[in-house]
């Protein structure tokens, strides 16, 4: 064993260098920054080893096995002798230890140096990006903002100019700024922006303290959502009618005629909070938005500022502002996703998503949808209605929020727990009217609802597991393929090639355990003679064997795949997995007894 | 004398169960080859195909016997010594196969009336699939070349990527080829061309050159006499494991010359042929006179090689058990 272990490492490590050297010194790299070259060579270097790997354990196993067994081949004059037995335990460790080898660099090396790759490819156009948005942000006084990205620069590359640049210039912008912010009031009547967690009888309270200040906004809100969420036999809710009646007769004061410039914006707050009050939020929006540009003062009015916050956190439930998706084209995870959603009634809508953004919010994680199509057609294929918008917002939400009328509706499945919520229309954040809508096209005759958000009736995990899809069912990862496989014909995809696919990868251990088996037995047949002294020329016959290798190993891969489809057609997607598992179970033992019944003689 | 004997004698069950299995096997991988370039996502695939299995043995069996000098060849090296004998019989099944098994199997597959191909399985519609740019998702089963289907381009503006329109799914299988059904087509490797193309051109130049008679036949015959002479080689080493080497080496440079002399890079070398001619009368009755000189002297070289290096190992052992 030890000489086996001696020559099929000495033989790794060697090829190992010798690909490192060949990715070091041959063919030429595209454009990249100058610390990630070497690191890009290396790369390169090690993909070569990972593709030539099976070829280079395959023949240091054979000829590790082929010396050994011929150096020792006492105690095997009979077939299934105990010295083979003895024999057969260390093949199968060594096998295993290749098996788990070969699959490694299979399931994590290539596709993991294929990743590393690619990233350092784009960080030259990332890192030109991260400069263009943060100079464009300093520009625009965002200095916060601007400071992140000369940070992320910074990060790609500490010796850029531009990005150290951006970095001072960005982070002496943001201590001044917050210097001043420090040094500025904060106005002590600015409550939480949230109404949510108050119980009716804490509403009463906050509601009757406003007003006791003279604060009527805030006690008419108070009184108002506390008669909303209030139950007909709440004890309260005949005094927080009262105090909304009086709250409401203090503000409606304001109706006449404004004359001075304190009444003017007292006005214009209780425009806004009408609008608010009356569900219009994006109005409301508008209007507090508004005032909180106009002045320094107006930006910390206690009012200006609850009820910005409040129209916003309403807004953005219905909208998203179109400021949130600029540059976002750049942090796209997956390009290209289409899916099909098939309905009972016979009705299908196929997705189509140009690209997407996962950010990370306080809400959990959201996604930017770039370029979202949906186009439906009914259940003889004729076309119904298609609808596109530039971008979308996609949110995660709980099945539970639905009543069961809604998810019938919507066609949602009882099992499912969350489905994604996507919001269509975006807003400009300061100026009224610029608006990105979704635009729908209907076929002659039909009308359809055009609505500014919509859920898809699936699982919010799926979308996740269809990001991975557009990259291939190769790349996926195989938690995620197993999960998709029982998936793919209700989204548009071959039951046939996923499920193939993922017998591929996770059969691969045992398919490699069986080949290294029945090397072990042409080992044995072709082992080396007990007294012939090894001759140094034989080492050039290495890269031989490991050229014919390559090609038989690519040929029983090949085969491999095909079994593969043969499973799926005989025992369906839910058995193939453990038919494959059996058969190639059944060709472990036969490999194995064909080991075992080797014997010294049989060469003679 | 009984054991070289019986080493030769047992050549013969070894080398026809060599051909019977490599022949089963062939058969086996070529039908599941065939059902699976005829699957369609969605439909179920055929497992067995009595079609396949008839043309399979017509595809495979020129193989074997293209092969057949490596099989018996590693044979050979694994069950070693026993003197000249089961040498001679190496000789004899190789002439029997070549001289014999060959020719009968061309005259077989002359008689033999090739059953209708099965009839393709239609593209199913429900499923994407992709054809150059574009993604198609098709609405309807496909009725003659082209079918509704909802397009992706992928290249195109966003607004403007998903629109209905045509599938072509005459040039949809016609990308596909070997398979009939793109999907499938992206999960497993198609037999590489020159493969197959090789093959084709062994195969035909064998028909042809038993069609055109006997000497054109013996002309075809020095390939065989080449491949089956390369098991000379494997005298060269005393480990059975390079002798193997050598000769898969020198089988596939037989093969690959053989290959390769009809090709452009061989055109200069085709010229002497006249010169050949002219010089040497007899070989124009030859059928590709240069060639058949080039598989004999190939088939010599290896014998030489092998014979000296008996009498080197001969000489060697004679010495060591002194």
């Amino acid at each position: 064993m030890k000489r086996v272990l001696q020559i099929l490492f000495g033989y790794i490590i060697f090829c190992f260098c010798v690909c490192i050297a060949v990715g070091f010194f041959t063919g030429s790299v595209p454009e990249l920054l100058e610390k990630s070259v070497r690191t890009y060579r290396l790369y390169k270097g090690l993909k070569y080893f990972c593709n030539i790997l099976p070829a280079v354990v395959i023949t240091g196993f054979v000829i590790g096995y082929a010396v050994s067994f011929g150096r020792n081949p006492e105690g095997s004059v009979m077939r299934f002798s105990p010295a083979m037995f003895k024999r057969y335990r260390h093949v199968v460790i060594i096998g295993l230890v290749c098996s788990l080898m070969l699959t490694g660099a299979a399931e994590i090396g290539t596709p993991l140096l294929g990743s590393r790759q690619l990233r350092l490819e784009q960080m030259p156009k990332l890192l030109h990006e991260y400069i263009r948005i943060g100079t464009k942000m300093y520009d625009a006084g965002k200095s916060e903002l601007a400071f992140q990205y000369a940070q992320l620069a910074v990060k790609i590359d500490p010796k850029s100019e531009q990005a150290q640049k951006l970095f001072s210039k960005s982070e002496l912008e943001l201590r001044t700024s917050q210097k001043k912010k420090q040094t500025e009031p904060v106005s002590a009547g600015s409550a939480g922006v949230s109404e949510e967690g108050y119980s009716v009888s804490e509403l009463r309270k906050l509601a009757e303290d406003a007003y006791k200040k003279g604060n009527w906004f805030d006690a008419h809100y108070y009184a108002e959502t506390g008669i909303a969420i209030a139950s007909p036999k709440n004890t309260n809710i005949e005094l927080l009618r009262q105090t909304a009646a009086a709250a409401w007769n203090n503000l409606s004061q304001a109706e006449r005629p404004a004359e001075t410039e304190k009444e003017r914006i007292y006005k214009k707050k209780l425009e806004g909070y009408k609008f608010f009050m009356e569900g219009d939020n994006l109005k409301a929006y508008y209007v507090f938005r508004t005032l909180s540009l106009q002045s320094h003062i107006l930006s910390i009015d206690p009012d200006v500022v609850r009820y910005l916050g409040l129209a916003t956190a309403r807004l953005n439930k219905e909208n998203f502002f179109i400021d949130e998706t600029f540059n976002m084209q750049e942090f796209e995870t997956a390009n290209d996703v289409y899916f099909s959603i098939k309905h009972t009634d016979g009705s299908t809508d196929i997705v189509y998503i140009k690209g997407i953004t996962p950010m990370l919010s306080t809400d959990g994680m959201i996604q930017y949808l770039r370029g979202l199509t949906i186009f439906s057609i009914d259940g003889n294929g004729s076309f119904v209605n298609s609808m596109y918008v530039q971008y979308a917002k996609m949110l995660e939400v709980s099945v539970s929020d639905f009543d069961s009328e809604t998810k019938v509706s919507l066609g949602i499945a009882d099992s499912t727990g969350y489905v994604p919520y996507i919001l269509l229309r975006s807003v400009d954040r300061n100026t009224e009217g610029i608006v990105n809508e979704p635009l729908y096209s209907n076929a002659p005759g039909k009308t359809e609802d055009e609505s500014n958000h919509l859920v898809l009736p699936v699982s919010y995990d799926d979308i996740q597991l269809l990001q991975g899809v557009s990259k291939g069912a190769e790349l996926m990862n195989i938690v995620s393929l197993f999960q998709f496989v029982g998936k793919t014909v209700s989204y548009g995809y071959s039951e046939e090639v996923f499920g193939q696919v993922m017998l591929n990868r996770m059969l691969y251990p045992l398919f490699i355990l069986i080949i290294f088996i029945g090397f072990a037995s042409f080992a044995w047949n072709y082992r080396i003679g007990e007294k012939l002294m090894f001759k140094t020329g034989w080492i050039l016959s290495f890269p031989l064997f490991s050229f014919f290798a390559y090609y038989l190993f690519m040929m029983l891969q090949w085969l491999y795949k095909l079994l593969n489809y043969v499973f799926l057609g005989a025992a369906g997607r839910q058995n193939a997995l453990l038919l494959g598992s059996g058969v190639y179970i059944v060709i472990l033992i036969i490999v194995s007894v064909v080991f075992l019944a080797r014997n010294s003689a049989d060469a003679a | 004398m009984i054991r070289p004997l019986k080493k030769a004698l047992l050549l013969i069950p070894a080398y026809i169960g060599m051909l019977l299995s490599s022949c089963i096997i062939g058969e086996f991988l070529y039908m599941l080859y065939f059902n699976t370039t005829r699957l369609i996502a969605g439909k179920q695939l055929q497992l067995f195909n009595k079609y396949a299995l008839e043309n399979g043995f017509f595809v495979i069996a020129p193989i074997v016997f293209l092969l057949s000098g490596i099989f018996l060849s590693c044979y050979r090296i694994r069950h070693s010594r026993g003197g000249c004998l089961p040498v001679i019989m190496y000789g004899l099944l190789g002439a029997v196969t070549w001289c014999l098994l060959y020719p009968a199997f061309i005259e077989l597959k002359g008689k033999w009336t090739p059953r209708l191909l099965p009839e393709d399985s239609v593209l199913t519609s429900g499923y994407f699939r992709r054809e150059g740019n574009d993604v198609f998702y098709l609405m309807h089963t496909p009725d003659g070349s082209n079918a509704d289907s909802i397009v992706i381009n992928e290249s195109a503006n966003p607004e403007n990527a998903v629109f209905p329109g045509y599938a072509d799914t005459q040039k949809m299988v016609e990308t596909a080829s070997p398979f009939k059904d793109i999907l499938i087509r992206e999960t497993i490797p198609a037999v590489p061309g020159w493969i197959s193309a090789a093959l084709e051109n062994f195969e035909a130049r064998a028909e042809s050159a038993w069609h055109e008679g006997l000497i054109s036949w013996l002309s075809f015959v020095a390939f065989g006499l080449a491949l089956f002479s390369v098991y000379a080689i494997s005298f060269c080493s005393e480990w059975r494991l390079i002798n193997t080497l050598y000769v898969f080496v020198m089988d596939a440079g037989v093969m690959s010359f053989n290959l390769l002399y009809f090709s452009s890079y061989f055109a200069e070398f085709r010229n002497l042929e006249s010169l050949l001619c002219s010089s040497i009368k007899f070989l124009t009755h030859l059928h590709e006179p240069l060639l058949v000189c080039m598989n004999v002297l190939f088939s010599l070289v290896f014998t030489v090689i092998g014979i000296i290096e008996v009498r080197i190992h001969a000489a060697k052992n004679k010495r060591s058990s002194i």
